[in-house]
Order: structure tokens, then sequence, then C-alpha cells
């Protein structure tokens, strides 16, 4: 029987919107640290000596985001020298699979505390990195695997017949759902206000520093309509496409961390658990139909935490597009009412590498609320995987 | 020394802002101000534009619309950070630091005088004050202003769009100082390429008087001939010399109020004139701007409507001027059009036109008839008898390729007048046989060598002398024996002597295409060069530097399945290509208009490019299922590489990738400043002539400045170190991405992926180094091998039989 494995003080950063939001230039691993010492802060009983590991998620780790950028993190938190750290990418569910190999470790008992979680700057990385090399081999086996993943949600689309007025529905619904969201506040406990400097040209060789304080997630539109959505051009398939920048997941900036605790840690240092986890599966699937993912992995990750998938009362399915999201609902016929309640990557933004961990933020600080037992984060994977986690409120 | 290195433009209409937009181009600093607003404007998007400063926000919002303006009014988007928006209540002090202040308000008398009064205020003595009306007498402006103004004081006549349009009409009156004219007019050709005419100041001055009857006179005819507007269109185009928007499609484009305008103001103001009745606008055409219906400027409804059919498909509509409704355009059948449009001599085919028996001929007869008659009755009040003024101001304003003076001489003086003799036409007094309006006649072989040496002053019997610009050559445009500066020549292109030790090489095929006579003749031009001259320029006074490659020839040998005949073919316009580069002179390339494919690669072997501000290249190819072989994309490929052997553990992919575009998308530049910002053009080896006139003398100034400099050829390169196949494989990554995302076809993704082959340098490893010749062997054999799909074959094929690239 292994241990059981605790989420303690999981936050999150605002997400900005890449390329003009306020995080346009503020560093993934600034950023990160932020959310750091948040969590510490946040845990005031405990030692940050007594960390044994950070694993941080990050799905394209290369310039800004290189160099191991988890230990960087560590470092401009403040921790301790003694805290290690290493830098984990499973592209989209990075976030995700860090915070279940922290509570791998924690279950095996090779660890007692990790922190575990992931950043993204969409802003200064792009996607696929700087330096983008195609491999003859693969260019002859698996051309696939280098399809744009917009492309992978036309033939998923197409696949599992998502009409475009379903997709611009859901994408609707999305923006609504984040908008009520924030206005009634219910982000509130789980982000992690982000101080924000903006070093722009002043007359004279000067610097204009400009400071502010990052409270609430950029993306979200209460202006949008159905309407205003159909008139959006496809954006990957121009001619007869479906798939549009208004259906997919917005690209964006963020950060979010966790502890992941044993119980007996917990209980020595008298830390606050939110929830147990309680099992996480990945699985394949075809790399040109990347965003069905979920539908290979959430079966497994069920059966892997010994429930079934109607016991589940919160899910939060990461929106890469609105087409994979409704291909994945309607084929393992999960219950809508219980998906995405507060808005989804569509509305909200999806920083690659820190979504998984965002994720689950967002999803025990709603369980919380709303007193629920069961919830799971899932999510498609580039080049055709899918990740899903479940947690129990404790 | 005249300069004018700050500018004001009052006024930012249409017309303010494209000159505003021009005057940026040439390296001005343009303050454009309007009047101030006492509230930012209504519309949200529009007020966070214009932010604080909402106080000039007319001229700010001018500014930002000249982005969106088709044809584009800037030639790159960087001039737009010279034109500063201002307004007349709190910037008129930027007058005090101006050289040139041009006033381009509301044709108002009264405000455009007290505009005036408050620019006394602070203009330097002596700057040029000038006016941009179309429409009201100079004399009536400067009446009653004081007297340093008046001297100072004239017309400056923009034709819209000013950037397109070559005229500019100097007006000056009674009191204006003409050696501030002199001076003025000079700086305007040579630094904005606008060709000079110099107007009297009467009602509309000269191409507007003219052109705006001519188009009355269309309208009069149409109605006595009975033709729709489509068929009037079919024959006051391309068959007359004119631009191909013809008659209603240009009315269209400029604004049928402008038209109506500029008649009006005849009729009002020109009690006089010949011909007074007909500048009464046709109710038809009243009908039409009473309904804001005045073409392009009110969503393409005017003569013409733009609409979708059935299937969503845009149609262009035609007006019917009777029922006011639009139908579909039924042009009526002309069984002599065709064929005639195909001739190449415009005298030839008015000569063949006029001659015709039935409604279209004798619509053409009624139209050019009217168009001489008028001319002949007005030169003397508005261009003081000089025909050279009236035909240049209707070639430069209005696009025609011959003016009336030219065109009546060019048909046959003599036999003409008999024929409006017997039509009982309006002549003045001093028309009778035998006159001749220019030395030598137009069209002939001499004026085509030496052009106009002088003209008859009409109403008189003095000739006067045409003084020859020095910095025109008159190249010739076909094989000249009689050009004594040619020093060798064949059919297609000749090598002239230009002067100081510099030589010509000049194209004269049909569009200057390149064909292997020219290719053969270009080795030995170079080595002619070497023998006897500093250096070459390349470049014509034609309508295109070169478009292209001779295709037809292409065609021939493919047809007949001659692998090695096209290898060979190849081969050697690669040789010529290397001999330019490697010649021990400098060779400069004068491009202007089309420098497509084959001729873009001659312009991009040359040691300097003097680009012409309107100059349109592009390695277009793949249109035509190619890639550029002849050196083009070994030559871009080249500058990627170089441009990362500055830096340390830089990426050429992103070079590339520019690169690998700018032949796969076959982009061509609207502008030579584009054609420099996309990197097609190295930019420090060329530069750019906003004057299109002056590119062969520039060129030559740079031949004769890179020899006194001591030139010395460049090194042929056999050390480049390329990205080989791990560069490739990544291309085709893309390429399998723009597939799959059907943004191109099968075969465009084959000939691009032949194209990311010789920019990588071909299948090897990484990092590793090789020679120009590899490259060029690169180009060959995927040119050889594109040639031998059937997809190329169909688009070389489409190309020739429509001239529009087939998609396969």
């Amino acid at each position: 029987m292994s241990k059981a494995a605790f989420i303690v003080s999981p936050l999150r950063s605002p997400v900005g919107k890449a390329f003009r939001g306020s995080f346009r230039s503020k560093r993934p691993d600034d950023l990160c640290a932020d959310v750091m010492k948040a969590v510490l802060a946040a845990t005031p009983n405990l030692d940050p000596h007594l960390i044994e590991d950070v694993i941080l998620g990050c799905a394209m780790p290369e310039a800004e985001q290189g160099m191991n950028i988890a230990r960087f993190c560590v470092l401009l938190a403040g921790m301790p020298d003694s805290v290690p750290a290493v830098t984990v990418n499973r592209f989209c569910s990075s976030g995700l699979q860090t915070i279940a190999m922290a509570a791998h470790q924690v279950q095996s008992g090779a660890a007692e505390c990790i922190m575990a979680g992931g950043t993204e700057s969409m802003s200064l990385i792009p996607m696929m990195g700087h330096k983008v090399v195609g491999s003859r081999q693969m260019n002859d086996l698996h051309p696939d695997a280098y399809l744009g993943m917009g492309m992978t949600a036309e033939n998923v689309s197409f696949d599992y017949k998502v009409s475009r007025q379903d997709q611009d529905e859901f994408a609707f619904q999305s923006h609504q759902k984040a908008v009520k969201a924030i206005e009634s506040g219910l982000f509130k406990q789980e982000i992690v206000p982000i101080k924000v400097q903006l070093r722009t040209p002043k007359d004279g060789g000067q610097v204009d520093l400009k400071e502010t304080v990052v409270t609430t997630d950029e993306g979200p539109r209460a202006d949008t309509t159905v309407e205003a959505l159909n008139k959006l051009k496809p954006a990957f398939l121009t001619s007869g496409g479906s798939v549009t920048a208004g259906n997919s997941s917005q690209m964006s900036d963020g950060a979010a961390m966790s502890l992941v605790c044993s119980e007996d840690f917990v209980k020595r240092h008298n830390l606050q658990p939110i929830a147990r986890f309680a099992g996480f599966s990945v699985a394949g699937v075809p790399p040109r139909v990347m965003g069905i993912g979920p539908i290979a992995a959430i079966p497994k990750a069920c059966k892997q935490a010994g429930i079934s998938q109607d016991m589940i009362q919160r899910i939060e399915l990461n929106e890469a597009f609105a087409a994979q999201a409704l291909a994945v609902i309607r084929s393992l016929k999960l219950n809508p009412d219980t998906i995405n309640l507060t808005g989804g990557a569509i509305a909200l933004g999806h920083p690659l590498g820190a979504t998984g961990a965002k994720l689950t933020a967002t999803l025990l600080h709603g369980m919380k609320r709303d007193k629920q037992k069961w919830g799971m984060v899932s999510m498609c994977i580039g080049t055709g995987m899918g990740a899903a986690g479940i947690f129990e409120m404790l | 020394m005249f300069k004018i290195r700050r500018a004001v433009v009052l006024g930012s209409g249409v017309m303010g802002a494209q000159i505003a937009a021009l005057l940026a181009a040439a390296g001005v600093r343009v303050h454009l101000l309007d009047l101030a607003a006492n509230e930012p404007p209504k519309d949200p998007k529009e007020a966070k534009l214009v932010g604080k400063n909402f106080r000039s926000y007319r001229a700010a919002l001018a500014i930002e619309g000249l982005k969106s303006i088709k044809p584009s009014p800037l030639f790159s988007q960087s001039f737009l950070a010279n034109i500063i928006p201002g307004n007349f209540d709190d910037d008129l002090q930027v007058v005090r630091d101006c050289d040139w202040v041009v006033e381009a308000v509301v044709e108002k008398l009264e405000v455009k005088q007290q505009l005036f009064k408050r620019v006394l205020e602070y203009a330097k003595c002596g700057i040029p004050i000038t006016t941009n009306t179309s429409g009201i007498n100079l004399k009536d402006i400067a009446n009653d202003m004081p007297e340093h103004f008046q001297e100072c004081f004239f017309g400056t006549h923009f034709f819209n769009p000013p950037r397109y349009m070559k005229l500019l009409e100097v007006i000056p009156h009674g009191a204006t100082n003409r050696d501030l004219v002199t001076k003025f007019c000079a700086w305007s050709e040579q630094t904005l390429g606008k060709g000079i005419v110099d107007a009297y100041d009467t009602v509309n001055f000269v191409a507007n008087r003219i052109g705006v009857f001519v188009n009355q006179s269309t309208l009069q005819a149409m109605t006595e001939f009975k033709l729709n507007i489509e068929t009037v269109d079919s024959l006051t185009g391309k068959l007359m010399g004119r631009p191909s928007s013809a008659t209603f499609r240009t009315m269209d484009v400029v604004g049928l109020d402008t038209f109506a305008h500029v008649a009006k103001n005849t009729y009002d103001r020109a009690p006089n004139d010949p011909y007074r009745e007909w500048f009464k606008m046709p109710e038809w055409i009243d009908q039409l701007i009473k309904k804001g219906h005045l073409g392009q400027k009110s969503n393409s409804v005017g003569c013409y409507k733009k609409d979708k059919d059935a299937k969503g498909k845009t149609v262009i509509l035609a007006l019917r001027s009777e029922s006011g409704a639009y139908e579909e355009q039924k042009p009526a059948e002309i069984p002599w059009l065709q064929e005639i449009s195909r001739e190449q001599d415009l005298l030839k085919r008015m000569q063949f036109a006029i001659n015709q028996n039935d409604a279209a001929g004798q619509f053409v007869w009624k139209i050019l008839k009217d168009t001489f008659s008028y001319c002949a009755l007005l030169v003397e009040d508005i261009a003081g008898g000089m025909p050279k003024t009236i035909d240049d101001g209707i070639k430069w304003g209005f696009n025609w390729d011959m003016g009336p003076f030219e065109l009546w001489q060019g048909l046959g003086f003599d036999s003409v007048l008999t024929r409006l003799q017997k039509e009982n036409v309006k002549l003045p007094q001093w028309v009778k046989p035998g006159l001749k309006f220019y030395d030598h006649i137009p069209g002939s072989i001499d004026w085509m060598t030496s052009g106009a040496t002088d003209q008859l002053q009409l109403g008189t019997d003095k000739r006067r002398k045409i003084p020859q610009a020095s910095h025109l050559y008159r190249l010739p445009r076909f094989q000249n024996e009689k050009d004594s500066r040619t020093v060798m020549s064949v059919k297609n292109a000749s090598l002239v002597d230009i002067g100081h030790g510099v030589a010509c090489l000049t194209f004269h095929s049909k569009m200057n295409a390149l064909d292997s006579s020219i290719v053969e003749f270009m080795m030995k031009a170079i080595a002619k060069t070497s023998e006897g001259f500093h250096g070459l320029v390349i470049g014509n006074e034609g309508d295109a530097f070169s478009a292209g490659a001779n295709l037809k020839e292409v065609l021939d040998v493919i047809n007949k399945k001659d692998w090695t005949q096209l290898n060979r073919f190849i081969r050697t316009f690669q040789g010529a290509m290397q001999l330019l580069k490697f010649a021990p002179f400098p060779s400069v390339a004068a491009t202007h208009g089309l420098v497509l494919g084959g001729g873009c690669e001659v312009a991009l072997h040359c040691s300097h490019r003097i680009v012409s501000g309107e100059t349109y290249a592009g390695l277009v190819e793949i249109g035509v299922g190619l890639l550029p072989a002849g050196g083009g994309t070994k030559e871009l490929a080249l500058r990627c590489y170089d441009a990362m052997s500055v830096t340390e553990r830089g990426d050429p992919m992103a070079f590339l990738q520019r690169a690998f575009l700018l032949i796969g998308m076959a982009r061509t530049s609207s502008s030579g400043h584009e054609a420099i910002e996309m990197g097609l053009f190295p930019g420090a080896t060329s530069t750019i002539s906003l004057s299109r006139d002056h590119i062969i003398e520039r060129a030559k100034a740079q031949v004769l400045h890179m020899t006194a400099c001591g030139y010395a050829p460049p090194t042929p390169r056999s050390e480049i170190k390329v990205l080989g196949d791990p560069g490739l494989q990544t291309f085709k990554m893309m390429l399998y991405n723009m597939k799959e995302q059907k943004q191109v076809s099968a075969h465009d993704a084959l000939i691009a992926e032949r194209v990311a082959k010789v920019l990588c340098g071909g299948e090897i490893d990484g990092g590793l180094a090789v020679s120009e010749q590899y490259l060029l062997d690169l180009e060959r054999e995927a040119f050889v091998e594109l040639c031998q799909t059937e997809k190329t074959q169909a688009r070389i094929e489409g190309m020739l039989k429509t001239g529009s690239p087939v998609r396969n």
C-alpha cells in the first residue's frame, strides 16, 4: 500500500495575454519565483529547507526558459541552496505531470515534501522554440508529428464531426463562464498578485519605469458573441476549415505551483492540505488527431484512482481547441455540467507548460468552494498524447 | 543652393495627405496641418488612435489613412514617421523652419487667401508658397496680397494619385519670381521625379482642361453612336494608347463628382470656350452624383457596380444610362478590335480604327477629331502655343501614350487636316496644310532616336528649340542602325556608349524579356566593356526593366524534350550572370517597372542598383512552375549566409526562411523601397531614385564613382558554410504543414522544396562548405527536373496563353 500524497497551497499567477498582455516582458523564471514565494508564504509553518526537490514543467525549455529553469526559479524565490530542482517537459501536460511525479515520489516514500508546478512565457519563447530543425527520418516516417496544432484540431473536427457552430458556441460559453467567475471573485483564492515592471524609453535616454500589480486573468471577453465568433476566418485551414482564433485557446503567459507532501509530513508540520492526489495517467494517440488524447487517458486515470467516471463531480478539461474538447466530451459522454465551470483556456488562456498546475489550482479551489469530492484535470498533448490527473478533496 | 528639407502641407484631404506622403519619401520632413478640432473624434477607435493630441486629429487620421489607400501612396511605411500632424491654430509657427508651403485646402478663394495671410506671418522670405488648386486662378488668390507673397506664390498642381502621376503643372502668375519657379521645377524633377508642365493661369490649367474635354466629347459621341459604357471603355483604353481603365472606369476611380466639378468649372468660368455646351454633364451622370454613386469611393458604385452573383462571386455590372439599372456587361461586338489590339504601334492601330466605317470606328474618329479641334483652338490661350505643353500634360496627367498633337502629326498632319476640313470641324486660323508641330515626325525613326528637337509655336511661325534634358538618353527601343552611339547590337539588345567611358546594355525586346540571343549578347557586351569602358549600366527607358525570361523559348525546348539543350541554356544564363558579377568593371542596374524573374536576376548580379521608386521586382518563377535558376536563388542564399558570417552562433534559418518565402510566394515589391525592405535587393548596394527619368544618369554616375574609388570585383566564393540537409528537412516540415493547410498545391510544394534545397546547399551534412558553382548546379538540376513535369509545362503554357498564373 502506497502512502498518501497531499496537495498543499496550490496557487497560480493570473494568466496574461501573450505579446500584448501584462507579462509580455516578464521572464518566466521571475514569474514562477513570485508564485513560489507566494506558496511558501501561504504555508508559513513550512521550513523551506525541508523541500526535497522542485519539479517544474515547461513546454519550450530554451532561451529564457532554458538552462534548467527550475533551479533558477528556486534561487530567485530565495529558497535555500539545498533545495534542488528539475525541469520536466511533456508539452501541455507538463504542469500536471510534475505534480504527478512529485506525488509518486511521496507515495513511494522516496520524499516527503516536493514543490511542483509549471511556468511558461509564450510571449518570449515561440511555439516550437526559437530554433526548429526538421528530421529527415521523421519527415519520412512520421511527418504528422510535425503537424501544427491547429490542423490537428481541424482533423478532429472532421473525424468527430464537430461543427463550426458548436465550436463557436462552446467558445462563447467559455468566455461567459470566465467573465462571470472573475466578476464574482471566484479566482481570488487561487491567484497570486504579480508585480510587473515595464521599462519603456523616456526622453533624454532615461527609462520610464512603471510598476503595476496584475491580479486578474486577461483573456476573457465579456463583449464577445456567437455571431462575432461566427465571423472569424478559419486560422489554419483557410478554405473550408472551422477552427478559428476565437474557438482556439489563447496564447498566454503564466505560472502555477503547489506543494505535494506526505500525510506524516503534513501532520508533523501542521500544514493544511486541500486534496489527495488520487491518480494520473498518460496515453498516446495518432499525432494527426492529438486533441483526442484525453479519450485514451481519462479511463486509464479513473481506473488507477479506483473510481468510475461518473463519480467525478468537477473537471478542468483544457480547451486547447473547442473542436477537441467537444470531441472528448462527446466520446466519453462526460457530463457537460461538470466541465470548466469557471471557463476554460479559450477564454482564460493556455500557458502551455504551466497549464496542468494552473488547472489543478483552479480545480481544487473550485471544489473546496462547492464542497465537492472527486475532481479531474485533463488535457491533450502535442504529437499525440493525453493526460489526466484525479484528486480527492479532503 | 535651393533645397527643400522641411515643408508644410496645408490641408490633409486626399491630395494634401498624399502630397505629404510623396515629399516624405523624398526625405523631406513634412508638417501636415488641417483645421484644429475642439474635441476628440467621435469614433472611439479614432479617438484612441489620436490620443491626447486630438486638436490635430484631422491630420493625424489622414496620415493613418495613408496606410489603407490603394494603390498605396507610400513607397514604404517607414516614411510615415516623416509626416508630423498639426493644426492651423496651434502649429502654424512651424512654417518658420520650412522651405516650402503647399496649400491643398478646400477650393474656396476666401479660405485660401485667409490661410495664406496667416502663413505669411511666419514664412521665411523667398520660399515657394504654392497652391494645389485645380480650378481657382492664381491671380485671383494673389490679388490684394502683399507684394512679397505675390513674388514667391505660384501654382503646383499635382495629379491624383500624386505618387503615380508624373505630371506637376506649375503655374506662375504675373508677379511670380521666375527664378524661384525654375529652381523649384528642377528640384521637383530631380527629387520627386515629376514631369513639369509650364501652364498658363487659365481655367483648369492645361491637362484637366483638355482631359475633361476629351471625356465630355466621349460622352457626346457615346450618345451619337448609341454605345454602352463597356463598349466605350473597350475602345477608349489600350486601343487608343490610353490607360486600360479607359473612360468610365477612370471616372469611377477619380470620382464622378471630381470630373463634374472640373467640367462645371470650365462651363462657369470659360464663357468663351468653343465647346462650352459640352461641359454640361449629361442627366444620367447628374443623377448618379445626386444618388451619391460617385464610383470607387462610394462602395464601388458609379458607372460600374461591384456586386456578387448568385454564387457569391464578385462581378462588375455596368450602368445602363437610359434606365439607371446595373446589368451584366455586354460590350458590342467589334469584329476588328481584337485583331488590331495586337498591333504594338499605336499610330498603326489608330490609323486602322479611324478608317473603319462601322459605329465603333466612327466613334473613335469623332473623339479624335474633337480632341484635335479643341487642342488646336486652345493651345495659344492655355499653353502659349506650345504643342508640347499640351502633349506632356495629357501624357503625364492622363497616361496617354502619345499626346494629341503627336497623334495628329503621327497620323499624317495633312491627311487628318483634309478630313477635319471636309467635316467642317472648328479650327483656328493658323491651321494650314504642311504644318509641322514637331521636328522630327512623331513615331518616325528620327523621333525615336533623338526625340522632338523643336516645335512650332502655334499661332506664330516661330520654331522653338526643345531643350534636350541631359539626363535622358533616348536609349534605343529597337535595333537602330542610325544611332551613332551604338557599339554593337542585335535585334533585342544594344550596347550603347553613353559617354564618359560608360557603356549601357539596353534590352529592347517585348517587355524587355530575356532570350538566348540577349544572353549571348550580354556576354559579348561584357567582353566589349572590359576592353573599352570604365563600366556598364544595364537599363532602358521603356516600360519595364525586364519582365523576365522569354517563356516561349523555354517551352519550345521543353516541347522538343531536348534536356541537353535546356541544361546548356541554363548554364549559359548562369555563366553570363557570373561573368557580370565578377567582371573587372563595376556594373549598375537601373531598375524601374517590372523587374521579374530573369530580369531580377540580372539586377541582382550587378555590383550596384539604382532603383526607381516605381520598381516592381520579384523572383516570381514559381508562378510558371520553376525556380530562379539564373543565380537568383544562389544570390539570396549567399546573402543569408553572409549576414550570418558576422555573428557568432547565429542561425541562418531566419534569413533563409525570408528568402524562401520571397521565392515561394512569388512576392513582388510594390515599390523600389520595398524591394530592399523585403530582402530582395541588397540595401547596402542599392540606391533609390524617386525619379525614373534620372536612373540611367544616376547609374552612370555610380559607375564613374565606383571606378574613381578604385573598383575591385568580388572574389568567387568557395567556402559557403551551408545548412545542408538539416535545413532542408526543416523546410520540408514547413511545407508538409502548408500542404495540409491547403495553402500550397503538391506541385507548389515540390518547387518550393527544390528552392529550399538550393538555399540550404543540397542534401549534405550541416555546416559543410560549398562553392557558388555548387549552388548554381543545384539550381540548374532543379530547373531541368521541373521542366520535365507536366504541371510545370501546363503553367508555362497557361501563362503564355492567358498572361496569368495557372494554379495546379
